[in-house]
């Protein structure tokens, strides 16, 4: 089955992770929104000590709201998977790397590699990228015609 | 056809990750005293044949885990994980709400994510470089999908 849907269907690859990455990013990012931002009840990097902590705050939850429906979309899919995966990027190094994998920083680091794979991959079937802008259609084009042979 | 080749390597990324994910979490029940605790876990919620059920899914995780990583078998295997993840999601996460992190905990979303990865697996392919392909060049199953579309 999996060899039927890979010759007839290449490009449904992302979908489900697009919608499964997407919705995680836009419940985390919606989250951060709706609470006070850039205060200790809320989400607040201030221990990090970085400079403008309430920027970087409002940041990562705007990256992660409009990321995350971007990528569920798939409007500028292979953009704001990279904006998301630098996201989690730091939160794994800042925050729960210490933790370890197993309990600790797997879940940003599924995250992650779903990203890459978007990245690499890019929108796929179901995307604005793709039924909108055209944006990787030719590969698919080349595929149809193999299909009529 | 680079956006072919693109694509091979996401669906590899998502195999290794997810077996890593499974590997990982195997490992500890295997060596956590066998799958003991895990059968006292499973049987207090209520699934039958608790220990050899345990012990089907210690194996099935750390084994299958190395596997996937390895892309053997990997259709059979994505079946059954998502299968495992399902029974998790239900049993196990759901009545915990939606999040792993910040607002919640033991939510869905980690299940929600890995069936998702599964079910690419399963339903668009493995990946390249992957041993099952190997295997069926080795049997001469034929050009691979994606040398066909090449060649295309």
């Amino acid at each position: 089955m999996g060899k039927l849907f890979h010759r007839h269907f290449p490009d449904w690859a992302p979908l489900a992770i697009r919608l499964a990455i997407g919705t995680v990013f836009m419940a985390h990012g919606w989250n951060k929104l709706t609470g006070p931002l850039g205060t200790p009840e809320g989400f607040n990097i201030e221990a990090w000590g970085w400079p403008l902590p309430v920027l970087w705050a409002w940041l990562v939850a705007i990256v992660e709201t409009f990321g995350g429906l971007c990528i569920i979309v798939g409007l500028f899919t292979r953009i704001a998977a990279f904006l998301v995966a630098c996201v989690m990027v730091v939160a794994i190094w800042k925050v729960r790397l210490t933790r370890g994998f197993v309990g600790g920083f797997e879940f940003e680091f599924t995250l992650l590699m779903g990203a890459m794979a978007l990245i690499l991959g890019g929108g796929g079937r179901l995307s604005v990228d793709r039924d909108v802008l055209g944006w990787g259609r030719r590969s698919a084009g080349v595929v149809e015609a193999v299909d009529a042979d | 056809m680079a956006e072919a080749r693109n694509r091979d390597v996401g669906l590899l990324v998502l195999r290794l990750t997810i077996g890593l994910i499974f590997l990982t979490h195997g490992w500890p029940k295997l060596i956590g005293g066998g799958a003991t605790a895990t059968a006292g876990f499973f049987g207090q919620l209520g699934i039958p044949l608790p220990t050899i059920m345990a012990w089907f899914v210690t194996l099935l995780e750390f084994f299958g885990g190395i596997a996937l990583i390895l892309g053997l078998l990997v259709p059979i295997l994505a079946s059954l994980f998502s299968i495992e993840m399902l029974v998790a999601l239900l049993l196990v996460h759901l009545p915990n709400g939606w999040y792993v992190v910040g607002p919640g905990q033991g939510g869905v979303e980690f299940n929600v994510l890995l069936i998702a990865g599964l079910l690419t697996l399963l339903l668009v392919g493995a990946g390249s470089p992957a041993l099952d392909e190997k295997l069926a060049a080795a049997r001469g199953g034929g050009p691979r999908v994606g040398e066909m579309e090449e060649n295309g």
